[in-house]
């Protein structure tokens, strides 16, 4: 069986769409920049957040197959698009392109307002059935695989501030497993005043919160149409006990090494994920015992980008990624949640760093022009009354 | 190493997978007897719901899980810190642990890998959330809220509750076909060797957010559920949980472990077509992905346990889509959800459990409720009473909103001792014909 390599990837991200503006913000070491946040709901007045700048769904989309459409899927479906359009429209051929999505709870704001429409609403069944497809949480990779026709296996799956990792994993295992020709992966996240009230009341008011979403192109590395910007080495997850991190991330970093057949002095960047509270002061003091100031200093911070929650992971290898240097370095990501979720995932980066805004064949920059995007996908069969939705 | 198969996947002596225990939560009764049981009688589990305030719904009807005591069958996970469907799983997975006869220490020794299926995850604490700061405001969000309402919180509660650490953990939030993606990626796991062992399955709670959104679309049938009836009119929502035990076929031999069944394969697509309605040429491929990742000739399965929600749109596409793989005789069809309701990401979980019931005990479940077979669903769906039958393999159907198809093929094992028939094909074969439409209880 053959290792996985990423062949393409793009985002969106508090410095814009695509992927030039996100590698430049962190190759630069520039912090996101704050604005105001836009929902009223509950919001403190002066809550500011590091958000997608301007971001609106039906802007960013178009208005077919876009109206109720939540945040979270319009970033998602965004990034898909951006990344499709870097890598050239393919024949799909008999597994297809798969997606893994990793998220943390679905569009909270969304499911809330819900909700409240059926707890004020003239009857408990006054809710928008425009938006009755955001019920489910799957909304986002699936809507993304309808805008561009991608039959593969399309899965979200949910670990907190792991997710993006626990993603790519998923991604991995169905490309080892003959289920998928490609994967796209990687994880979401939204701001909202709910994300953000739930956010401060656990981990204090100074968390200035951040969204965005990367997804990466994975291939298997024997069958890759694209030229490979890095080899996925290996990917190892876990869960620690209560308030201790340390020796569960530990054994991960170890096994996970062990896996990519790769000793710690070999590694060339090591990055931690920044989580609020005892899981990142642990997970930082890791990185310290194992690697020295400029293996761990060598890649940019997502703390850059605020919090990021589930989509934590995925801005983790849009940094490696974006990060210059000769072929064949070694990275280390970690991350970990306070629930308890601690991972670790090893990469051979075969990328020089230059940002791959047109894909396999690196320009000096500049997203990809919308008008490249492959519309193959029903993009405009979303349901506006419920006469015309039938479920399953 | 050799190449992979595009379909099989690795050609090197992949493990053989086994189902060696179950945990049940559902309106019909709590625990694998009382499921078995239920199934058998056809029993129904209909009733008004009481989970959250039900009242000025136009109907209040749906499937709830009754007398569950969360603080007597949880000895960690602590019911007054978590949401109910974490607490489904959690009690749903140490049934499983206990039905497959095995401990807490011995799930330590071993890698495992815990993966749940959820359409909801705790969407019922962002109701009660919701509900508190329309009179509370910003004070409503409280420290613990962000972990409790976290989806991640059902397979996360299964690892807290049993004290794992060397667990790979995810919830897979595929919607109504979460609870067989997760049985295929537990099953995965386990015969690349990547885990030992595999907690899999799905739980949801029933939730405001999700009934009124059903309700408001039209789809929650006025009195019952009656899949592949000419008198269908929507499904009822429900809530449960359905975890199994996975190991490899020599881990169960080795410990002497009674084995429910062999899991065969697997399949997953997408229709990439349309948000809410199925798609017959989609949904026939995700039987054919399953079918040849099982190696399982069609006429090798003995019953289909049909995703069969009772609206008109799923039913009449999944039978067509059936029909398409099957041609005019396809196997029994028979729709669980007309006894248990629709559990949403437990759904196919449970109807895997159901599945593996019919291959131990040898009987076929009945789709309940039923009255007259649409001609638009042309099936055998063995209306109200449960059939005595040796059912050898058996195709378990999840079709989600999304255009999510997960489909998972499970055959009796060779030590289940049913005749010794394993599941080479020669054998499933030979057992066919005396098994259809006799033996009518």
């Amino acid at each position: 069986m053959s290792n996985a390599v990423i062949t393409a990837w793009s985002a969106v991200s508090p410095y814009g769409t695509g992927s030039a503006p996100l590698a430049d913000g962190l190759r630069t070491r520039t912090a996101a920049p704050r604005s105001e946040a836009p929902e009223e709901w509950t919001a403190r007045p002066d809550a500011t957040a590091r958000l997608v700048p301007g971001f609106d769904v039906r802007e960013a989309l178009g208005r077919a197959g876009t109206r109720g459409m939540d945040r979270l899927t319009g970033l998602t479906a965004v990034t898909v698009r951006e990344l499709l359009a870097a890598r050239g429209a393919e024949q799909d051929d008999s597994l297809g392109t798969g997606v893994v999505l990793g998220t943390a709870a679905g569009s909270v704001q969304g499911f809330m307002e819900f909700t409240r429409a059926s707890l004020e609403g003239a009857r408990p069944i006054d809710v928008p059935p425009s938006k009755a497809p955001n019920m489910a949480m799957n909304r986002a990779a699936s809507a993304s695989a309808i805008r561009h026709a991608l039959k593969g296996p399309n899965s979200t799956v949910a670990a907190g501030r792991l997710s993006g990792l626990v993603a790519l994993d998923h991604a991995r295992r169905l490309l080892a497993d003959g289920r998928a020709t490609r994967v796209l992966a990687g994880s979401a996240e939204e701001y909202s005043a709910s994300r953000a009230h739930l956010t401060h009341a656990a981990h204090g008011d100074d968390v200035v919160l951040g969204e965005g979403c990367v997804m990466v192109l994975l291939e298997p590395a024997d069958r890759a149409d694209g030229r490979p910007l890095a080899e996925l080495l290996a990917v190892h997850h876990r869960v620690a006990p209560t308030g201790d991190f340390t020796a569960a991330l530990t054994a991960a970093v170890e096994t996970a090494l062990t896996a990519a057949g790769v000793r710690a002095d070999e590694v060339w960047a090591a990055l931690p994920g920044n989580a609020p509270g005892a899981a990142g002061e642990q997970e930082v003091r890791l990185h310290e015992a194992l690697f020295g100031a400029e293996v761990r200093e060598r890649v940019a911070t997502t703390a850059l980008l605020g919090e990021t929650a589930a989509a934590t992971g995925a801005f983790q290898l849009a940094a490696l990624l974006s990060e210059p240097g000769e072929p064949g370095r070694i990275a280390l990501v970690t991350t970990t949640d306070p629930d308890g979720y601690v991972g670790c995932a090893v990469l051979r980066l075969l990328t020089d760093g230059t940002p791959p805004a047109a894909g396999n064949a690196p320009t000096a920059g500049g997203a990809p022009a919308a008008g490249d995007v492959p519309t193959t996908g029903n993009v405009s069969a979303a349901p506006t009354t419920a006469e015309e939705i039938d479920a399953r | 190493m050799s190449a992979v198969d595009p379909v099989r996947g690795p050609a090197e002596g992949p493990r053989r997978v086994v189902l060696t225990g179950c945990g049940a939560l559902s309106s019909v009764g709590i625990g694998v007897a009382a499921f078995t049981t239920a199934l058998r009688e056809g029993r129904v589990g209909t009733g008004d719901i009481t989970a959250f305030d039900s009242t000025g719904f136009p109907s209040r009807r749906g499937h709830q899980v009754h007398g569950f005591d969360a603080a007597a069958r949880l000895r960690r996970v602590r019911p007054e810190e978590t949401g109910r469907a974490t607490q489904f799983a959690a009690a749903a997975a140490r049934m499983a642990l206990e039905d497959a006869g095995l401990t807490e220490d011995q799930l330590r020794e071993r890698r495992g890998t815990v993966v749940v299926g959820t359409t909801d995850g705790e969407t019922g604490e962002l109701d009660l959330l919701t509900e508190s700061a329309l009179s509370l405001g910003a004070a409503a969000f409280t420290g613990t809220a962000l972990s409790r309402s976290a989806t991640g919180s059902l397979a996360l509660g299964i690892v807290r509750e049993l004290d794992l650490s060397d667990v790979e953990v995810s919830t897979i939030a595929t919607a109504c076909a979460a609870g067989n993606y997760a049985i295929g990626n537990g099953f995965d796991a386990v015969r690349s060797g990547a885990a030992e062992w595999a907690l899999v399955g799905g739980a949801d709670a029933l939730n405001r957010k999700t009934f009124a959104g059903f309700a408001r679309l039209g789809l929650i049938a006025p009195d019952e559920c009656r899949p592949f009836d000419t008198g269908r009119a929507g499904l009822l929502t429900g809530e449960g949980a359905g975890l199994l035990l996975l190991e490899s076929e020599e881990s169960a031999l080795a410990r002497g472990a009674h084995i429910y069944a062999e899991v065969l394969g697997y399949g997953l697509n997408c229709d990439a077509a349309h948000p809410t309605a199925p798609e017959e040429d989609s949904v026939a491929r995700c039987i054919r992905l399953a079918l040849a990742n099982a190696s399982v000739k069609p006429e090798e399965v003995d019953l289909i346990s049909a995703h069969g929600t009772g609206t008109p749109t799923n039913d009449a596409t999944e039978i067509a889509a059936i029909h398409q793989v099957y041609g005019d005789t396809p196997p029994r069809t028979v729709g669980v959800k007309s006894m248990i309701g629709h559990t949403m990401g437990a759904a196919s979980a449970l109807g895997a459990i159901a599945s593996a019931l019919a291959i131990r005990h040898g009987f076929v479940p009945p789709t309940a409720n039923h009255r007259e077979t649409d001609p638009a669903c042309r099936v055998d769906v063995v209306p109200n009473t449960s059939v005595t039958a040796d059912v050898r393999v058996v195709q378990n159907n999840g079709l989600a909103f999304g255009g999510n198809n997960a489909i998972v093929l499970l055959g009796r094992h060779e030590s289940a001792g049913h005749g010794g028939a394993g599941h080479e094909g020669a054998s499933r074969e030979g057992a066919r014909q005396d098994t259809r439409g006799e033996n009518v209880r």
